[in-house]
């Protein structure tokens, strides 16, 4: 499969609700059903991710003018992330803006995404539910 | 003519007068601008409202099954990484 771009609108305790995909590796294009499901499901919604198939951790220019038209639109602040083969990083509402953080321990879903955006799901989880060690009896 | 939704700040409205369904989406982005600071949404008055408060919004233009024309102002979606930054300038 060629690397393409997904986006997963993801619920709370990770719940992953929506998913699209495009058929291009650097974008996604503007769709009216991404942004039917976002009004439906605005209630449970938390965080919108979407990956960065070839690279790029960071927000593009593209990125930050949704994110600004999506938080005006709903009222209130989403968390968005962008995934790549390389790592996550997660944009955190604050009562005075946000912030970026690299994310550590990935989410769940993190390896599903990147196998449905064409690429490698990298190395095992760190996460509460498969610790990456455990104590010795 | 056409009926106008409005999408903002958490809520979604029409627009209670028609207007004219061949305008481009800058003019209903600034007629909307102008109808939402005087108030004239129900529900959605803002009279601080920014005067680019909709600059990354599209009309979408759709047809109910009685044929009467709805043009929704929604925010865009689209992404993509900062290598498609310039791919997108091209197309836009």
């Amino acid at each position: 499969m060629n690397p393409r771009e997904v986006c997963f609108l993801i619920g709370v305790d990770d719940t992953v609700l929506w998913s699209d995909a495009s058929s291009s590796p650097i974008a996604l294009p503007d769709a009216r059903e991404r942004w039917a499901a976002v009004w439906r499901l605005r209630d449970r919604l938390v965080e919108i991710a979407h990956t960065h198939p070839l690279g790029g951790l960071q927000f593009s220019s593209e990125d930050e003018t949704t994110m600004l038209a999506l938080d005006s639109a709903l009222g209130r602040q989403l968390r968005y992330s962008v995934i790549t083969p390389e790592g996550m990083i997660v944009r955190i509402p604050e009562a005075d803006g946000y912030r970026d953080d690299s994310v550590v321990s990935r989410p769940w879903w993190v390896p599903l995404i990147l196998v449905a955006s064409g690429v490698e799901p990298g190395p095992p989880l760190r996460t509460p539910y498969s610790p990456a060690t455990s104590k010795e009896s | 003519m056409a009926i106008l939704n409005i999408t903002y700040d958490g809520m979604s409205v029409d627009y209670p007068r028609k207007i004219n369904d061949g305008l481009a989406d800058l003019d209903i982005r600034r007629i909307a601008v102008e109808v939402v600071r005087s108030g004239e949404v129900p529900g959605l008055h803002i009279a601080g409202l920014a005067e680019r408060a909709f600059d990354h919004y599209v009309v979408d233009r759709l047809r109910t099954p009685q044929g009467e024309l709805r043009m929704y102002l929604r925010p865009k979606v689209p992404f993509g990484e900062p290598a498609g930054d310039e791919a997108f300038r091209c197309v836009s």
